[in-house]
């Protein structure tokens, strides 16, 4: 008896050492979690995270219905709200959890996909409700709210949730993930992603990014063939007319058809470029073609500053050059012009040619203003004015005097001014559907008779 | 027959304990991801077989395209090594896939790291120390380039309590004071020439702060300081009292130095002349430029800003053809003891991890000592995005000396970075340890509570130190 008793002891003994050797092995760690970071090779069962999160109408979450109002990119988007919620009567909501590639003002790979990944969701959605993380809204560095995004594919159908959904389909990496109410679903989201290598994870080609050099072409090649470039690297010369907050407009003159031609250029967050797209310098801009809620322009730009002599590179060519104001008329605002380029015959607005371009126009009388409230835009004007039997729209920046206060509407109600600025394309809602104003930048801009 | 059945059984399972232990389980084959302590391999570096690296990071797209370049410079080198990259969005994405990753031994080479990630890999003992690669002969660092190194950036790779190197520094971010020229003129926070005079002491600041709110009147809150954590760390680190430790107890910022510069802060927030990030609800920035402003006089100005460094371009106002709406001034952040300034260095530094093959440890070092020591590299990324470079040589490249010589609020990034460089002396670097960026969080909360405490003249006391004890609680309780 003790014998067996001791021969058992010593067996139990020993499988305690085996097992706990084995507890450091990857084997045991596999059969523990599986959801971890299974090996190249391993057997794999994808998983649908997005249907394991559920909406919860009745959490502690405070929740509200929205509408889309504008889409921006794949992570953020603005939703009308009532007013009683936000005096603005729209939010601009940031996805918790998410952060997708860059498709606006920088160009990353995937990031045009994820962008209309959303954007397609969003529109064809029969409901949408923002989620907070928590008990209240919260907003980021930039004021933005920090949501979760539940759509309703159709009427009587479970809510999905967006942000879920991107990390699992490869557009998405996180951000902060893990710290948020979904996390774990979240993290297992991404990391099934990694495994499956989609989208950002992959070694696949991005059809909508624009790999290797870029297309030397004319500013007026690109103004009238813009959607032909279309998220093309291209390379462009030009004056620059204007700089107003890492925002430049570009134009060229073309003696064959006797017009400016002119680009909206985004140049990002990178102060150093300040001096190079100084306002009456000539450059060289070597970036890509988006269309940024109906307006084309050049972003992503390519800036190696050890590099200033890069042919490939943007860089500053001259400096201290006039700036043209095109002398128009409120009948040659509204003409149409007929170009030939390339041996191919284009009709079309003056002002679509022209858009970007300086003008100048005289004696419009200002019939009524219109000062925006709310937004980025609040204390901007639109000046309603008539000239010649026409109406031309001249927008302004919120404009200060000399002694810094704000300009308001009395100052140019019922007056008549003479102005210079750019040809504007503006479309309240991205209809496609817009009209071209006249924009004024400062006070300097607008002669009071 | 028994015995001799017993006995054979005992043997095998007794070898597989020794073997699974001695191994950490191989028994399917080698696992590349084990923790295994760097030894040099004979003959160093292989520069004939090919070995592939991968690192994680949080770069954009800017950066990306300058780190292809570079790699494409670093494989003129060592044409063998493949670099293969990541981006993970942020930081804590990084740090939340590696976290998922060592689990299973299937870590990266190399990754962005802050000093409390590495503290959190150490736990599995999966982050490889660089004193080995450093003092080494051939692959290691020369006494220039080590010299070469802004001291209090590269100090942040040892502060984990055992005296090695675990990470080397990458690009640099620190806190400086952004100030309102014109406001500071208009206020009369002027020199004896009638020039700006930003504030290099916090006495200075509480009188700056009151000829500002004098001058503006209610809506004028002189100062934004964004980051709670970064001021309550950095005001231990001027005091010289203690914050935190490696080491023993960690918790150590419930101390009466701390509770009254607590208090007396909090007095400046009730006399509404600071305000921060999460009390205002928004980056302070947005208060300095006016960005938030409707333009009226109504609208809440701050006319400094005690901000990051990486930030720059946040603090810039509106501008319309190089003119801006006014002129930014940059000065270091004021001090308690201007002859023994502190301020803090944040920004990614890079790790290796452990693997088994030596050759892709002694690849992922090369790739990571290049970018540490590369001045194109620096130069570049710190041009892009105005954080510090770690080397002081990038200062004599032609290109880069003329970006700093740009330094104005035009080129506020330039602006910025110069700055950051003038005050290198004056960095530090908390200790690290499980629980490090627990504290950091839980001091910034601390503050923000102690700011908005109900109380009175004889209670405050009593409240701020509960809500320290309180604190202290939190973290011990999220740490374990």
């Amino acid at each position: 008896m003790k014998k067996r008793f001791s021969s058992l002891i010593s067996l139990l003994l020993l499988l305690c050492i085996v097992v706990s050797s084995l507890a450091s092995c990857d084997l045991i760690n596999g059969l523990i979690n599986p959801d971890q970071g299974q090996g190249q090779g391993d057997q794999h069962t994808h998983v649908d995270y997005v249907e394991q999160v559920k909406f919860n109408p009745d959490s502690d979450t405070v929740k509200i219905e929205v509408d889309i109002k504008m889409h921006i990119d794949g992570d953020t988007t603005h939703f009308y709200v009532p007013h009683s919620f936000d005096t603005n009567g729209y939010i601009k909501a940031r996805y918790l959890a998410v952060n997708t590639p860059e498709s606006t003002g920088k160009i990353e790979e995937w990031g045009k996909a994820a962008s209309q990944f959303t954007e397609e969701k969003l529109l064809n959605a029969h409901s949408i409700i923002v989620e907070s993380d928590n008990d209240r809204w919260n907003h980021d560095g930039n004021g933005r709210y920090l949501v979760w995004v539940w759509y309703q594919p159709e009427e009587g159908a479970e809510y999905r949730n967006l942000n879920i959904e991107l990390l699992q389909s490869g557009l998405a990496v996180g951000s902060k993930a893990g710290d948020t109410r979904y996390g774990d679903i979240a993290v297992n989201a991404i990391n099934q992603a990694m495994q499956e290598k989609l989208y950002i994870f992959s070694d696949d080609i991005d059809p909508q990014f624009p790999y290797g050099e870029a297309q030397s072409v004319t500013l007026k090649e690109l103004r009238l063939n813009t959607a032909d470039y279309n998220g093309q690297k291209v390379s462009v010369e030009g004056l620059v007319v204007y700089n107003s907050n890492y925002t430049v407009y570009i134009e060229a003159y073309d003696a064959e058809t006797d017009m400016y031609y002119g680009m909206q250029v985004f140049y990002g967050y990178n102060s150093s470029l300040h001096s190079v797209l100084a306002q009456g310098n000539t450059v060289r801009v070597v970036g890509v073609v988006s269309d940024f809620h109906g307006t084309w322009q050049i972003s992503g730009l390519y800036y190696n500053p050890m590099k200033p002599e890069d042919p490939a590179n943007t860089a500053k060519l001259s400096t201290g050059n006039e700036l043209p104001f095109t002398e128009i008329t409120a009948e040659k605002f509204y003409s149409t012009v007929t170009l030939t380029v390339d041996d191919v015959e284009k009709t079309m607005k003056y002002t679509q040619a022209a858009v970007s371009t300086l003008v100048a126009m005289k004696n419009l009388k200002v019939i009524d203003v219109y000062t925006t409230k709310t937004g980025d835009s609040a204390g901007a004007m639109t000046l309603t004015c008539q000239v010649d039997g026409k109406t031309i729209d001249v927008r302004t920046e919120v404009l200060k005097d000399a002694t810094g206060n704000v300009v308001t509407e009395s100052y140019f109600r019922n007056k008549t001014i003479d102005v210079q600025g750019l040809i504007d394309y503006f479309d309240l809602n991205d209809t496609g559907n817009g009209t071209y104003q006249i924009k004024v930048y400062s006070l300097n801009d607008v002669t009071i008779h | 027959m028994k015995r001799i059945i017993a006995s054979i059984l005992l043997t095998v399972v007794l070898l597989t304990g020794m073997l699974g232990t001695l191994t950490g389980c191989n028994l399917f084959g080698p696992n590349p991801g084990k923790n295994v302590d760097f030894v040099m391999p004979e003959g160093g570096f292989d520069t004939t077989t090919p070995v592939t690296i991968k690192f994680y990071h949080s770069m954009g797209a800017a950066l990306q395209e300058i780190l292809n370049e570079t790699i494409a410079e670093f494989n003129k080198i060592y044409p063998n090594i493949t670099v293969e990259h990541e981006s993970l969005g942020d930081y804590d994405g990084v740090r939340d896939q590696i976290k998922t990753e060592i689990a299973v031994g299937g870590q990266p080479n190399l990754a962005y790291c802050y000093p409390d990630h590495i503290a959190l890999y150490n736990k599995a003992g999966a982050v490889q120390t660089l004193d080995v690669f450093i003092s080494d002969p051939t692959y290691g660092f020369t006494q220039e380039q080590l010299d070469d190194f802004i001291e209090g950036y590269y100090n942040e790779g040892k502060v984990f309590g055992d005296g090695k190197m675990y990470s080397l520094p990458l690009s640099k971010s620190t806190e400086v004071l952004y100030y309102n020229v014109e406001a500071l003129v208009a206020a009369g926070v002027v020199d004896a020439e009638g020039n700006a005079a930003p504030p290099t002491t916090w006495e200075e600041m509480e009188d700056a702060c009151k000829k500002l709110k004098a001058h503006f009147g209610e809506s004028c809150i002189p100062l934004g300081y964004d980051s709670e954590s970064n001021w309550f760390i950095t005001m231990c680190e001027q005091y010289k009292s203690p914050y935190t430790s490696a080491t023993g107890e960690h918790f150590l910022f419930d101390n009466e130095q701390n509770r009254s510069f607590v208090k007396m802060f909090r007095e400046w927030y009730q006399n509404k002349w600071v305000t921060t990030e999460a009390l205002s609800g928004g980056y302070t920035s947005a208060l300095f430029t006016g960005e938030t402003s409707s333009g009226d006089a109504s609208s809440t100005r701050c006319y400094m800003c005690i901000g990051s460094t990486g930030g720059a371009t946040y603090q810039q106002p509106n501008s319309t053809n190089g003119k801006f709406e006014f002129t930014v001034g940059i000065a270091p952040m004021p001090q308690v003891d201007p002859a023994n300034p502190k301020v803090i260095s944040q920004g990614p530094s890079v790790t290796i991890f452990k693997k088994s093959d030596p050759q892709e440890v002694l690849a992922s070092w090369l790739f990571a000592k290049y970018l540490a020591t590369d001045v194109s590299y620096q130069a570049r990324v710190s041009m892009s995005n105005g954080y510090a470079p770690v080397i002081k040589s990038v200062s004599e490249n032609t290109i880069y000396a003329e970006f700093l010589a740009s330094a104005s609020t035009e080129n506020i990034q330039a602006y910025a970075v110069k700055v950051a460089l003038e005050q290198e002396a004056a960095y530090y670097a908390s200790p690290a340890f499980n629980g490090s960026s627990v504290a950091r969080e839980q001091v910034g909360l601390l503050l923000q509570q102690c700011f908005t405490l109900e109380a009175t003249a004889d209670n405050i006391d009593a409240k701020i130190k509960q809500a320290f004890e309180e604190c202290v609680n939190q973290c011990k309780y999220q740490s374990e």
